[in-house]
């Protein structure tokens, strides 16, 4: 088929009322979105002031923070918006002293924290901030599941194997190097390792960086000389968990106490939340939450209270 | 003559068209060069390049030794590379049955198309283990590294080598038999010396491709949390881009991490664009020589 030079002409010039048409819409759309939300601030606000706003649930959320409750927030913003069409909700990593940081300074609507802001030392932390406690986490070490050198460690023992003070497995009876996996700074599960276990000294540079639980446990089950850390959620039968101090790192003890490596995961607002972060809040507080809690590894409140 | 006039508007029209598409990639990626230089200039002063240790805990961003494991790591696989991929394009240009060829060629191309993270997988499941139980150590180290990184370049130096030795006329060929020279003479002393500036062409491309790869070479190589530069081909080491991507998830922004993070960038692109002129300049040069030889031999005539 060829194409007459009227016709190319007429193409060309559709084509250009095409393009000039489209980018006079995406112009009126934005505009109009801006109007739109303009009103329905309005709308919320009015809303309030008269104490009857109703249950739609609309509007957007931006959530930000610690990395390790970063995949309970995700998990339940899905639900979350499947349930309630008119939301949504973004979430982004960045470690919880971004989280802090940013909810501190309003650029937030929820910060997510795996530190404790009476207990940490938090550089000015606002007055208004307002945690919430959603989950636990702990931290076990783990062994290749064919290691029968060691069954238990002490707090010290591990501190002086992950700062590089015992470097060969003939210490516990055993040969050979021992091949030490450590997470990315960035990391909660390193940030709570450290906490608990390395209290006066720095994981030793020779230690092998790897970015998830996920990939810690695959390189502990293929490494027979392999040690590393572990969120306890990860724990199966292709490795092996050490009891720390004759404790083992398991649900029962956790609950009891008698593990002591936990600690409490935060969702965080700046003064009262508003209707829709509330929601999202209860949300992860209900069951439907903390079910997700659990699948992804972590402790449930319900199991410490 | 107004048809004419018609026509050239259009031409015009369809013209400018076309320029605005090819500009617009000119200037998109004009801007992303001038957006990493403006986050990586805070960054950009001796202690970064000479700095030896690269430790964000102790506010340290020397990339000295990571820099030197890098080209360690990506001159090594190249090398490997080379040496399984010159001889291979050579058989499958000259000592190859052509059906055979058919069937080969394509199935080396068929590996560009699989996915980084693919081979990293391949290379954690499979070389690793291989490496620490014939070997012992680690298993990741510079060698699983320089293995993966060897079966990503294969594919474009086999290639293009083997394009270039093609290209070399027929003529040349059948005078060196007609000589009495053997096929591994013709080979020695007609084809490689004829077809040098595509293959080294071809090695260059693939070590800028190998010097940029990170998401293969970050699952095999080890990472120690404190850089090093590796002592034997057993040992594991860190390289330039798995430092970014294993940085980039925590890093503050704006810091001097962030701003280093970003000078590490620039220190690549830098070396991947000097590769790509040096291997530009290398065709160019051959071709100029050919030219000029083709040039005096019609003068002779």
């Amino acid at each position: 088929m060829s194409w007459s030079s009227s016709q190319k002409t007429l193409l060309v010039i559709l084509l250009l009322v095409v393009l000039a048409l489209g980018a006079y819409s995406s112009w009126t759309i934005s505009s109009l979105t801006f109007t739109i939300n303009t009103m329905q601030g309005t709308l919320d606000d009015l809303g309030s002031m008269l104490g009857n706003y109703t249950q739609r649930l609309e509007g957007y959320l931006t959530v930000a923070g610690s990395t390790t409750v970063l995949p309970i927030s995700q998990a339940c913003a899905n639900l979350f918006m499947q349930e309630n069409p008119g939301a949504v909700i973004s979430i982004t990593g960045g470690g919880s002293g971004h989280g802090i940081s940013a909810i501190s300074a309003g650029y937030i609507n929820i910060g997510m924290s795996s530190k404790n802001l009476t207990i940490e030392q938090i550089t000015d932390p606002d007055p208004d901030l307002q945690p919430v406690n959603i989950a636990l986490d702990s931290v076990a070490i783990i062994v290749h599941s064919s290691n029968d050198w060691i069954d238990d460690l002490t707090f010290e023992e591990v501190e002086m194997i992950f700062n590089g003070t015992i470097t060969d497995w003939n210490h516990f009876g055993g040969t050979g190097e021992i091949h030490v996996y450590t997470r990315e700074a960035g990391s909660g599960t390193l940030e709570c390792f450290e906490k608990f276990f390395m209290e006066n000294s720095d994981i030793t540079g020779a230690a092998s960086e790897k970015t998830s639980n996920g990939e810690m446990r695959a390189a502990v089950s293929e490494d027979t000389a392999g040690i590393a850390f572990l969120s306890v959620g990860y724990i199966d039968e292709t490795i092996k968990a050490i009891s720390i101090e004759g404790v083992e790192p398991t649900i029962d003890n956790l609950k009891t106490g008698d593990y002591t490596v936990k600690r409490w995961l935060f969702l965080i607002t700046k003064g009262a939340p508003t209707t829709l972060e509330q929601a999202f809040i209860d949300f992860v507080l209900d069951e439907e939450g903390q079910e997700i809690v659990v699948q992804e590894g972590y402790l449930k409140l319900e199991w410490f209270q | 003559m107004k048809r004419e006039g018609h026509r050239s508007v259009l031409e015009k029209a369809i013209e400018i068209m076309l320029f605005l598409g090819a500009a617009s990639s000119i200037v998109i990626v004009f801007l992303i060069v001038i957006f990493m230089m403006l986050e990586a200039y805070p960054a950009l002063n001796p202690d970064f390049l000479l700095g030896w240790t690269w430790d964000p805990k102790k506010e340290m961003f020397g990339i000295f030794q990571t820099g030197v494991s890098t080209i360690y790591v990506g001159a090594g696989a190249i090398i490997l590379a080379t040496v399984i991929g010159v001889p291979t394009a050579v058989f499958l240009s000259d000592f190859c049955r052509y059906n055979v060829r058919n069937i080969i060629k394509p199935s080396i191309e068929l590996l560009v198309g699989i996915p980084t993270i693919v081979l990293g997988f391949f290379g954690l499941m499979v070389v690793v283990p291989f490496i620490r139980n014939s070997f012992g150590g680690w298993g990741f180290s510079v060698l699983a590294g320089w293995i993966v990184l060897a079966i990503m370049s294969l594919p474009h130096i086999i290639s293009i080598s083997e394009d270039a030795l093609r290209a070399v006329p027929s003529s040349y060929r059948e005078a060196a038999l007609a000589l009495g020279a053997t096929k591994w003479q013709t080979v020695k002393k007609v084809l490689l010396p004829h077809a040098k500036t595509g293959i080294t062409a071809s090695i260059l491309l693939a070590f800028g491709r190998v010097m940029g790869e990170t998401m293969a070479i970050t699952m095999v190589i080890g990472n120690p949390r404190v850089s090093w530069i590796p002592a034997s081909i057993f040992d594991r080491a860190k390289v330039l881009t798995s430092t970014i991507l294993l940085d980039w998830s925590y890093v503050e922004i704006p810091s001097l991490h962030y701003h280093s993070l970003f000078g590490i960038g620039v220190i690549l692109f830098l070396i991947v664009a000097l590769v790509d002129v040096i291997a530009v300049y290398i065709i160019k040069e051959g071709m100029w020589k050919r030219i000029t030889e083709v040039a005096s031999w019609w003068k002779r005539r």
